[in-house]
This record gives structure tokens, C-alpha cells and sequence, in this order.
């Protein structure tokens, strides 16, 4: 781990290793529905530790490398203004209490799981988790409409069919899709 | 379940190429997670990866969580932080050495072919998602209208989601769905 951190301006205020971990933990502890937007408005519009154009790069990059983007985050912004330690602590700060309440929930679900009750709940709860999951995937193609990019709806599109109805295996997919993919990008960047 | 080094070692594996394979964040995973878990290694039923799922989307924090509990399900908390590990670690490491030299390439036009490239792609596999997860869960005629209307309040509004698990769960809870 030599690589030198971004060259980009350090925050005005620079947090210390603990000010990292906490602000990440109560970002995952809070962030119902998507972590990046809470991520967000604790570096930016909280703690002033990054301004809004900052963010808007990193997440540029933690969108374009593949893994948990809001993990990407931690590290890139932890890499930033604290090293590799801060790297680590920010990821720590992030993941460590939700694997904490992952574990007990985990537990509870496999002594209890079975129960009739907490079945039909589930139940219940999954449905909606579902379509919160389309209607998120609906939401984020609402872009390539409004620029009438027909060929990436294609390709979205058949992504769905092959591997939500098909069962492609996601290996197979992106060996298909990712150069298909590529090439709409070269002809057309942005 | 028994826990031996070798089912470690699978979830390392399994989750720490997921890791570098989900382009566009976490959720573009769970395709091949369903696959992997439910098909592949009959690690949980249909009925107890939707389970998993509705409890690792309505609990706060990342949404990627679905594989650690997926490793506690497999192999309990030692398998919860191997897969948590797996599915953070390489992307992290990547994530690393990238945003080192990000600003060389950050307007290179194959930076940008690839990041358009990927954006139908991972939509995709979200939409994916959803749809694996609507088959493992819905089983009547209910159950699709409470997922078609989630998807549409989803869609239309910004309600935060945790309304619709909890009306959707006691919907659930009194035997309507």
C-alpha cells in the first residue's frame, strides 16, 4: 500500500481517524435506503469535510469501480484525508455495526424464522422489497429516456430478460453485455 | 451447520469475485448471489433468501449486508465476516490504487466508454434483482399488486421505504398476502 493518496485539495477540515470511524458509523447505523445520500450529507452539508463538487467527483469514481459503491467511498475518502489507516477505519466504521446487527438479526431469523407469525411478516415485507428494487431500477433508467438512448435501453433491456428471466449466469452476462456495452460508450461518450 | 474451513474458503471466494464482478454498486450482485446460494450450493431455500433479503433491505446500512447474512445463514459469525470481507476487500483494494490515479485518466475517453457502457448494464441487473426476488416472494395474486404498487410509490414519490416494509408486513402479518 505505497500508492501515494489522490492529488486532490485536502478538506478545510480534516476529521481524525475517530472523527471517521464514528461519522461512518452513524451513516450506516442511519442509512435507511441507500447510505450514499446519508454519506453525503454528513461529509458535505454536516461536517463541511468535502465541498459538493468534491463529492460529486468521487462518486464518479466510486460508480465507476465495480463493489458496494458506498464502501468505495470510505475508502476513497478515507484514503484522502487520513491515509491508509483512514481507509481502513472509515471502512471499519461503515461495515462494522451493521455486521454487529446483521449477526443478531441473523440469529433471531435462524431461532425464529419458522414461526408462522414472523414468516407472514416477512413475507409481507419482501413483496415490498421487491418492488422497491424495480421501481429503483425504473427510477435510475428515467435518464436514458429522457436522452433518447435507445440502444442502452436495448441493452438494459435484454440484460433483464437474460438475467432476471433467464438466469444467465452474471459471468456469462457481462462476457456478453460488457463489450456490447463499451463499444455504445466509445461511439457515444456521455 | 457445521462449519469447516473448506465452506469458509467457498464464501471467501464466491463473494470476493462478486465483489469485483458488481459493476454499479452492491445490488447488481444479488443475481449471482441468488444463483450461487439458492441454485448452485443450495445454501437457503427460495422462501429463506427472499426472507434474508427483506430483512437486509429494510434493516439500515449498506444493502450489500444480504451477504453477510448469507454467511451467517451458511457458517454463523465467522461466516458472516468471511463473506462481509469477500464481498468489501477487492473492491476496496481496487478502489485503493484507482482513486490514486483517477485524475490521469478521469477524462480519457475509455474511462468513459466503459463507465456509459456500464450504466444500462448494472440497471439491468438491478431490475434483475427485483424481478428474482418478486418470483422467490410473490405467490398470489396480492402479492404482485403490493409489489407493483411499491414499484410505482417507489418510481413517483420519495417516501421513505421503511412505510411500505412496515404496511406491506402487516399486510402480511394479518394474512392478506
Amino acid at each position: 500500500m505505497s500508492e501515494p493518496p489522490a492529488p486532490v485539495p485536502l478538506p478545510a477540515l480534516r476529521p481524525t481517524l475517530w472523527h471517521l470511524f464514528s461519522s461512518f458509523a452513524i451513516v450506516s447505523i442511519f442509512g435507511f435506503g441507500g447510505t450514499l445520500a446519508w454519506a453525503r450529507r454528513m461529509t458535505v452539508d454536516e461536517r463541511k469535510w468535502m465541498t459538493a463538487a468534491e463529492f460529486n467527483e468521487v462518486f464518479a469514481l466510486c460508480q465507476f469501480l465495480p463493489g458496494p459503491n458506498v464502501v468505495n467511498f470510505a475508502v476513497v475518502f478515507g484514503a484522502r484525508v487520513r491515509g491508509v489507516p483512514g481507509s481502513l477505519v472509515a471502512v471499519a466504521g461503515l461495515c462494522g455495526p451493521s455486521l454487529v446487527l446483521m449477526v443478531i438479526l441473523g440469529a433471531l431469523y435462524a431461532r425464529y424464522g419458522e414461526l408462522p407469525e414472523l414468516q407472514r411478516f416477512l413475507g409481507g415485507v419482501t413483496t415490498a422489497a421487491a418492488g422497491l428494487t424495480i421501481g429503483t431500477m425504473c427510477r435510475m433508467a428515467v435518464p436514458l429516456f429522457q436522452n433518447k438512448q435507445w440502444v442502452s435501453i436495448t441493452l438494459m433491456v435484454a440484460v433483464v430478460i437474460a438475467v432476471g428471466l433467464l438466469k444467465l449466469p452474471l459471468w456469462w452476462a457481462l462476457a456478453i453485455f460488457l463489450p456490447i456495452g463499451i463499444i455504445i460508450g466509445w461511439r457515444k461518450p456521455r | 451447520m457445521k462449519t469447516d474451513s473448506a465452506t469458509l474458503i467457498t464464501l471467501l471466494l464466491h463473494f470476493g469475485l462478486l465483489s469485483i464482478a458488481a459493476v454499479g454498486g452492491g445490488n447488481s450482485a444479488i443475481p449471482e448471489i441468488h444463483r450461487q446460494a439458492v441454485e448452485v450450493s443450495g445454501w437457503l431455500t427460495e422462501r429463506e433468501f427472499a426472507d434474508i433479503f427483506a430483512i437486509s433491505t429494510a434493516a439500515p446500512g449498506p444493502n450489500f449486508m444480504i451477504s453477510t447474512l448469507i454467511g451467517y445463514h451458511v457458517a454463523g459469525p465467522i461466516g458472516a465476516l468471511v463473506a462481509t470481507l469477500g464481498m468489501c476487500g477487492p473492491s476496496s483494494v481496487l478502489a485503493y490504487y484507482v482513486s490514486g490515479t483517477w485524475e490521469k485518466f478521469k477524462y480519457a475517453r475509455w474511462r468513459m466508454a466503459i463507465q456509459t457502457g456500464l450504466i444500462p448494464i448494472s440497471i439491468g441487473l438491478i431490475g434483475s434483482a427485483g424481478i428474482i426476488v418478486a418470483q422467490a416472494a410473490d405467490h398470489t395474486v396480492v402479492a404482485y399488486g403490493v409489489t407493483a404498487a411499491t414499484t410505482v410509490i417507489t418510481f413517483a414519490t420519495r417516501l421513505n421505504p421503511i412505510w411500505l416494509f412496515l404496511l406491506a408486513g402487516a399486510l402480511g402479518y394479518a394474512g392478506l398476502i
